[in-house]
């Protein structure tokens, strides 16, 4: 009986199933749900299959499988995506990479550590921690992302003002390029190898260049000291030139982030409110870090501008644990959007700080215009807007509205001369604000990069630029739309 | 070629014949000198339908950099292009025209209280162009990271004459690739950048230089301390090991030394030095410079080794090179390159970074002592896994020892990036690794 229902199967999953073994192959419509979209839920497909290699021989084995028979590919990690990276279009084969999960190598004398790319980024940090290290780069879903989706992705997070993003930490991988071939990369950690800057084009290219399937990654010395402040304003303009001005003075923080009203209101009512006040417009939490005998003077420095801006409260962290609780309440504000919202729509988009004021106005308007709230929690050191859009699915319309108002928030700032994505990438959702950036000449230079490393375009197609048959698409798109909604 | 069909696109001042010839090569029959990115790409476009081959060339330090090609067809200098485009000093970036030196651009971010967070070599000869199409890094590396971490946005001509922009303006963009990397550190043979975006950093409110020095010299006397220094909370900017004559010129001090350097607000740097006086072994002399006097040290520093312009001494040339090797590898091959070197009867000037594993040597010598001697140093290397690139030699010399090493990288997917961006191999032609 078995034998019988085995001739049956599709013969790429029997095929698939003699290099990774029966149970590592999820290829039931039933299995396949849980794959059909990452964390931009708003565009979903179906995988043809989801393999879970064990090692690079495996992967390569696939993928030689895969480009021999012509069917299209997806590497994944957790899936926490926030631009549809990782979402099929239909009858892709998802090469899962969460059963490839170890840490291989820490050398903490040369300061770096060699994961497998299933590796959680989080649990990098609590390997090391006890010996006074770190993994700089925090994305906020660091409890569940993996480096490799980071390397992918060129992740960022709270900290990168003062210390950089993925890219910058990312020393040496271990490579299954789209044909099959592997490749290492500056294996040893060791930097400038000779050659062009593979390591550099891989990073940040959403998973359509190669699969990193080992990952050499920059570790660093916990810093000595670290002051966490949190000022209430109670005018967004003023906060918004509070930034510019802790900047402006020369002062580098590991973080300085921004949360507005609305913002508020959704962290206050969700899992870790610390009792900000719910009357002000605007909050800051600061972060300045390194040799303790310098930080006195800086979170001096800092409260002294905020309160040229007029701040109502400027209040440094008594201690870890108070830290540490500020720091959740901000990192959990996304979901904490579900307290204030039935859904939301989180944009990216990154502009010149001195522009704060401007852009916010801006984003205002389109609120008022579209009749949707706009809550912002940012990353206002870097210039990194999250512009979250709340709005109602079961709503007839709102949807649309919703990623118009995305879509017109990173107009916005294209136009500043800022850009559409600063960590979440474009994937899916944003293929066609590329055009806001970039000239119909300069994606195609992006293409042809992409052709010498993906030429047959099986790995990760149709993501990251503009579709070249958009208008037909969208028809379709809500025709079917119209269909299910009968 | 003619200067008839470049009179086209050039006025003739700024055109000219080149010297008869370079002893470090990479010289080119005509010299053109554009001033505007459509200038650029009218020679480059004209260039490439014509089948001629181009070289760039900044300030010219990199002139003994590379390149198996005596002499190019044409010599584009970006030395007329240049000048800040726009500092946008709230947003701590910069853009700036290639052909721009560093120091030009630093004493003008200085005087708004920023830096670029780089310390290459030769700051008034070198531009910002040649620093970044090198990936080129100074001592202070190790919190400065490269241009490759630095570098935001380009403009860059094709060598079919299409501009392009990489990248962005702002400090964090992952809006499509990130094509700034294909050009950082390609030497120049994709495409001619002609603006250059970076983050810029806050000039530090103090620093100090200390130099330890180590009357033994050897990995047992000095690792014990840079262990403990490199397991501490410290911050340093700079951790480079120098050999003694080295050390002689920059310290005053004929002994295997160690430069450490902090950057900070006064207390936190006094914190620091007061660390290391604590935990500094017995025996070991230290010296110490603050502030300004720190400041010199470096500028002092970037001056020492040899440079493109510079005639050189044909009896006896110049060459340098530049090793990667893992951080902890950094003393014993400081130690290495200067015994093998006396071994040989050689004089070399060597330095490492003990945080970020790359060092620098340079020496003077006949061809029959030196090239076996770098070949012998290559393969100590790339034994471990490092490598040793030869950053400064006479053309000749080039042709005979590989300047980009041995060690093996993904060549096949570098040549089909090459193949892509320039097919008909007009820029640069045969001046990278593996002939690209």
């Amino acid at each position: 009986m078995f034998g019988r229902k085995k001739r049956r199967l599709d013969p790429l999953i029997r095929q698939l199933m003699e290099w990774v073994g029966e149970t590592n192959v999820l290829y039931r419509r039933e299995d396949l749900v849980a794959y059909e979209c990452d964390g931009f839920t708003l565009k979903k497909g179906e995988a043809r299959a989801v393999v879970f290699p064990a090692d690079t021989r495996e992967v390569a084995a696939v993928v030689r499988l895969l480009h021999r028979e012509n069917v299209p590919f997806i590497a994944r990690g957790a899936g926490t995506g926030l631009s549809g990276g990782a979402t099929p279009l239909g009858g892709e084969v998802i090469i899962s990479l969460v059963k490839m999960k170890k840490l291989l190598r820490v050398d903490l004398d040369n300061r770096i550590a060699v994961v497998q790319p299933g590796f959680v980024n989080l649990k990098l940090t609590q390997s090391i921690a006890d010996r006074g290290y770190y993994y700089a780069p925090d994305p906020s879903s660091q409890y569940a992302c993996t480096i490799g989706g980071n390397v992918a992705e060129n992740a960022g997070g709270a900290h990168c003002l003062k210390y950089g993003v993925t890219t910058n930490h990312i020393l040496g991988a271990e490579v299954v390029l789209p044909d099959g071939e592997v490749i290492r990369i500056g294996d040893e950690g060791i930097p400038d190898m000779p050659g062009y800057d593979l390591l550099g084009l891989l990073t940040g290219s959403e998973g359509t260049l190669g699969i990193v399937t080992e990952i050499t990654v920059r570790i660093l010395k916990a810093p000595q000291g670290k002051q966490t402040l949190l000022a209430y304003f109670d005018d967004v303009e003023e906060a918004s030139r509070a930034v510019s001005d802790i900047i402006s003075a020369g002062i580098l923080p590991a973080a300085l982030e921004m949360m507005d009203r609305t913002a508020i209101e959704a962290v206050e009512s969700a899992n870790f409110p610390v009792g900000h006040p719910l009357d002000i417009e605007a909050l800051l939490l600061v972060e300045v870090d390194g040799i303790e005998a310098g930080l006195k003077s800086q979170v001096e420095d800092i409260t002294e501008l905020c309160r040229r801006r007029n701040v109502r409260e400027v209040k440094t962290a008594r201690d870890e644990k108070e830290a540490a609780a500020w720091w959740a309440n901000r990192k959990t504000g996304f979901g904490a959007m579900g307290a204030i919202s039935p859904d939301y729509l989180v944009q990216d988009g990154v502009i010149p700080r001195s522009t704060l004021p401007e852009v916010l106005g801006k984003i205002r308007e389109i609120s008022r215009d579209t009749g949707l709230r706009i809550a912002n929690i940012f990353h206002a050191g870097d210039g990194n807007l999250h512009p979250l859009i709340l709005f109602d699915e079961r709503k007839p319309g709102e949807k649309e509205r919703a990623l118009e108002a995305g879509s017109r928030c990173l107009k916005v700032c294209a136009e500043v001369g800022g850009t559409i994505t600063g960590e979440h990438g474009v994937g899916i959702e944003k293929r066609e604000e590329m055009r806001f950036v970039f000239t119909k000449e300069e994606i195609a230079a992006q293409i042809r990069l992409r052709d010498v490393f993906n030429p047959g375009n099986l790995l990760n197609p149709g993501k990251g630029f503009p579709q070249p048959g958009r208008c037909a698409e969208v028809k379709q798109e809500i025709k079917e739309r119209r269909m299910a909604e009968g | 070629m003619t200067a008839m069909a470049l009179n086209d696109l050039l006025p003739a001042e700024r055109i000219s014949r080149s010297e008869s010839s370079n002893p470090l090569g990479n010289s080119g029959d005509w010299i053109a000198q554009p001033r505007t990115e459509n200038e650029i790409a009218d020679l480059l476009r004209h260039a490439d339908e014509k089948g001629w081959k181009v070289t760039v060339t900044g300030g010219g330090s990199k002139r003994g950099y590379g390149g198996l090609r005596e002499r190019y067809d044409m010599m584009l200098s970006l030395a007329d292009l240049r000048g800040v485009v726009e500092h946008r000093r709230g947003d701590m970036t910069v853009t700036v025209r290639a052909g721009t030196p560093i120091r030009e651009l630093a004493d003008h971010l200085a005087e708004h209280g920023q830096r670029l967070p780089c310390d290459p070599r030769w700051p008034g000869t070198a531009t910002i162009g040649g620093v970044v199409a090198a990936n080129e890094t100074g001592p202070r590396r190790l919190a400065f990271g490269a241009p490759r971490d630095f570098v935001l946005g380009l403009r860059v001509i094709c060598p079919d004459g299409r501009i392009l922009r990489t990248g962005g303006k702002v400090v964090k963009n992952v809006a499509g690739y990130d094509m700034n990397k294909l050009f950082v550190g390609s030497m120049g043979t994709l495409g001619v950048m002609s603006e250059i975006t970076v983050k810029l950093r806050p000039l530090p409110p103090d620093q100090c230089l200390m130099y330890l020095t180590f009357p033994e010299g050897s990995e047992a006397d000095i690792e014990p301390f840079l262990r403990l220094l490199r397991s501490s909370t410290l911050e340093p900017f700079a951790l480079e090991v120098l050999n003694p004559v080295l050390a002689e010129k920059t310290a005053g001090v004929n002994r295997y030394t160690l430069a450490v350097a902090f950057e900070d607000r006064s207390e936190a740097v006094d914190d620091q030095v007061k660390w290391v006086r604590d935990h500094l072994p017995e025996g070991i002399g230290m010296e110490m410079r603050r502030g300004e006097e720190a400041l010199r040290c470096w500028e002092a520093w970037a001056e020492l080794g040899p440079r493109g312009p510079e005639v050189p001494d044909t009896d006896s040339p110049a060459a340098a090179a530049k090793i990667g090797l893992r951080s902890t590898e950094t003393v014993s091959f400081i130690r290495e390159a200067t015994e093998k070197a006396s071994d040989r009867g050689l004089e070399v000037f060597a330095h490492g970074g003990a945080g970020h594993g790359i060092a620098r040597i340079w020496l003077r010598g006949t061809r029959e002592a030196v090239l076996p001697y770098l070949a012998e140093l290559r393969s100590v290397v790339e034994e471990r896994r490092g490598f040793l690139v030869a950053d400064h030699l006479p053309f000749e010399w080039r042709k005979r020892l590989d300047v980009w090493g041995n060690r093996t990288i993904p060549f096949g997917l570098m040549k089909r990036i090459k193949d892509s961006c320039d097919p008909n191999r007009t820029l640069n032609d045969q001046r990278f690794v593996g002939g690209i």
